[in-house]
Parts: C-alpha cells; structure tokens; sequence
C-alpha cells in the first residue's frame, strides 16, 4: 500500500530528529505555516458552511460540544487513578485530550482526499467548537466548578487565542466573501498540501526533541498516549455515525476525538494552572499521540468509519 | 491495589489491546502492523512503570512555542 506523501515528509522530520541532523527551519517559517494552515482550513469551512447551512449543522454542533465536554471526564480518571498523577497534572493532561489538534485533523484530511473519501466540508467548525470546552472541564477538574472563565485573563487565552482567532476569522471570510473567495483560491486552497507537508517536516522534528520527556516521566503516559485516541477515536466514531454523517466525516470526527490540542490548551493552561507540569502534557500529547495518529491512528479511524457506516 | 501494580496492569491492558487489534486487522487483511509494533513495544515497558512520574512544580514556558 503507498504511504502518503504527507505523511512521509513527518517520517522525514521524525528520522532527521533521531539523527540529530541539523535541518535549517527557522521559528518564523514554522509560525508562517501554522498560520497559513488554520487560516485556509476556516476558509474551506466558512466557505463550505455558506453553501451548506441548516438546522441540522447547529444540532450537531451541540452534540459535538457534548463530546468536547466528555472526553476530558474520561481521561482524568485513569490519569489519576491508573496514572497516580495529582489533580493538578492529571487535570491538565485531560484539557489536552479533550480538546484537537488542528494538524492531525489536517493530516486527515490530506488523507480522505487522496483516498477520495467524500466528507462534510463545514467540519472546520466542529474544530473551532471543540477547541473550548474542555479547557473548562480541565479548570474544573483540577479546581473545582467555580473557577470557569472568572479571570479576564484567562477568558482572553481561552477565547481569544490566536488559533481560535485565526480559525474563526477564516471561517467567517469563507461564509461572507462569497465569489470573491475565487481570488484567493490558488494560494490558500492549491498549495494547501505543500504547506502541510513541511509544516509535518517541523513537526517530525519537534516530536522527537518531546519524547526525551518520556524517558524520564515514564510508561505509563506512553500507554495512555496510545489508549487515549483509540478510546476517544471510537467514541468519536460512534457519535459520527448516529450524527448520520458520512464516512469522511465520522473518520474526521474520530480524528478529532483522539487527538489532543497543542494551540489553546497549553496557552490558556498557562494562565489558569502555572503549576501544572506542561512537559508532562506536551510529552504525551507531541510525542506520543500525535505521531501515532498520524502513523497508525487515521488509517484505522477510517476502517473504523468504513465499517460502521457499512454496518 | 499499590498505584505501581495499577501502572504496570494499565501498560499491559493497553499492550495488549494495541497487540490484538493489530492481529484482527492484519488477519483481515488490513494494515495493522504498526498496532502490533507499539503493543509489542509496550510490553517491556510495563515491567517499567510503577514510579510516580516526577512532576516538578515548576511549569516549562515554551509549551505553545510548539503550537498546532
């Protein structure tokens, strides 16, 4: 079976990694690529949402924030439990499970249209909507329900954050730019593949500087780091299936389940849990979770989607 | 159940599901073998855990520096 060149070039950054080759990427190209990926993936959204809004989108809009708001409930306890980590930590790994990761969705979708498997194009939203909620739960869980968005500051980092910002913004310019969309088309649509390809390069790269962390913060998050987005996966399948939708997009909504945010959570964790361990997050999330998705995880979501919908 | 006994059932539990999906996919003709490669990874490292991962108090500031 071919490999997808997407895919390839985070195997490339991940081999590079381990060799410690020395590969110019400067911070400004990683930053340029980030914000070009969450801009054209709102634009794609808005522009999908524009032709295809209903009812249908906002009550399944509903279910997906549900979702958002259950699978941090899951992660904490085997965190704490099975784990042993304390409130604080564990609280904080379940927010970045519970919320996605706009690259894997991204790897996702590079995946789907290679394999010309059809999906609804307004998941850009659900994206946007899963981002939030459980950085609330997280807050919650680590303490207690009164502490929500009370900080200015932190109600700025959680809905405020650039990719939340960039994401919507892109989505509202898609949903109201309407023909006028076709002028900027080839450069955020056509070199969409390219962009992703060395922005996972990056990644590749980044994702072996993380699993240094793990040697020393243990197995136990490395099997949770694989439990989680196969757990979350199906769950997401599932809902996917009974929301009726295709089988693009019950495999993006599994995506979206399983994977774990690297863009609002840390930042707005930063504000309201200083004193949670962010290595510890980031370790199991980058290091462990997103190159399992990217690798194993996807492929099998899909299966996962394909039978279903068969079923 | 001592927090070491929870750890290492836990890495074997997920060892083991990783290693048994791989097999039903691959028996089935689906590429299943990266499943099988982490189960397999995974096992050694179940007589690994049971030390209370270090959580320093102190936070690392450059998480988002990462971010996507």
């Amino acid at each position: 079976m071919p490999l997808d060149a997407v895919v390839l070039f985070f195997v490339l950054g991940l081999a590079a990694g381990i060799l410690k080759v020395r590969l110019p990427f400067p911070d400004g190209l990683y930053q340029s690529l980030t914000l070009f990926l969450l801009l054209a993936i709102g634009l794609k959204g808005g522009a999908a949402l524009a032709e295809h809004a209903s009812p249908r989108i906002v009550w399944q809009s509903l279910m997906v924030v549900g979702f958002g708001i259950l699978l941090p409930l899951l992660a904490f306890p085997l965190l704490r439990y099975a784990g042993g980590l304390d409130r604080i930590n564990a609280a904080a790994i379940a927010a970045h499970y519970g919320s996605v990761s706009v690259a894997t969705y991204a790897v996702a979708v590079a995946v789907l249209d290679a394999s010309g498997v059809a999906y609804e194009a307004y998941f850009p939203l659900f994206v946007v909507l899963l981002e939030i909620p459980a950085i609330l739960v997280g807050l919650a869980l680590a303490k207690g329900t009164a502490a929500g968005l009370a900080s200015r500051r932190l109600a700025h980092e959680t809905l405020l954050s650039p990719g939340i910002v960039l994401m919507v913004g892109g989505l509202l310019i898609g949903a109201f730019a309407g023909d006028s969309l076709a002028k900027i088309s080839p450069f955020f649509m056509d070199m969409f593949q390219g962009v992703l390809a060395l922005f996972l390069l990056k990644m590749g790269l980044i994702t072996t500087e993380q699993l240094g962390a793990l040697k020393q913060d243990g197995p136990f998050l490395a099997a949770f780091g694989v439990f989680m987005p196969l757990l979350a996966g199906a769950l997401g399948a599932l809902l996917g299936d009974g929301l009726g939708l295709s089988v693009g997009g019950i495999t993006l909504l599994a995506v979206l389940g399983a994977s774990a945010s690297y863009i609002a959570v840390p930042a707005a964790l930063r504000v309201a849990l200083p004193q949670a361990n962010a290595t510890l997050s980031m370790a199991a999330s980058l290091g462990i979770t997103f190159p399992f998705n990217v690798l194993a995880g996807i492929p099998v979501y899909l299966l996962l989607a394909q039978w279903l919908h068969g079923a | 159940m001592s927090l070491s006994t929870r750890q290492r059932l836990f890495v074997l539990f997920v060892a083991l599901t990783q290693l048994g999906l791989g097999s039903l996919l691959t028996l089935n003709g689906y590429p299943g073998v990266p499943l099988g490669v982490i189960g397999v990874a995974l096992l050694p490292l179940a007589w690994l855990a049971g030390r209370h991962p270090a959580t320093p108090a102190l936070p690392r500031h450059d998480g988002d520096h990462h971010a996507a």
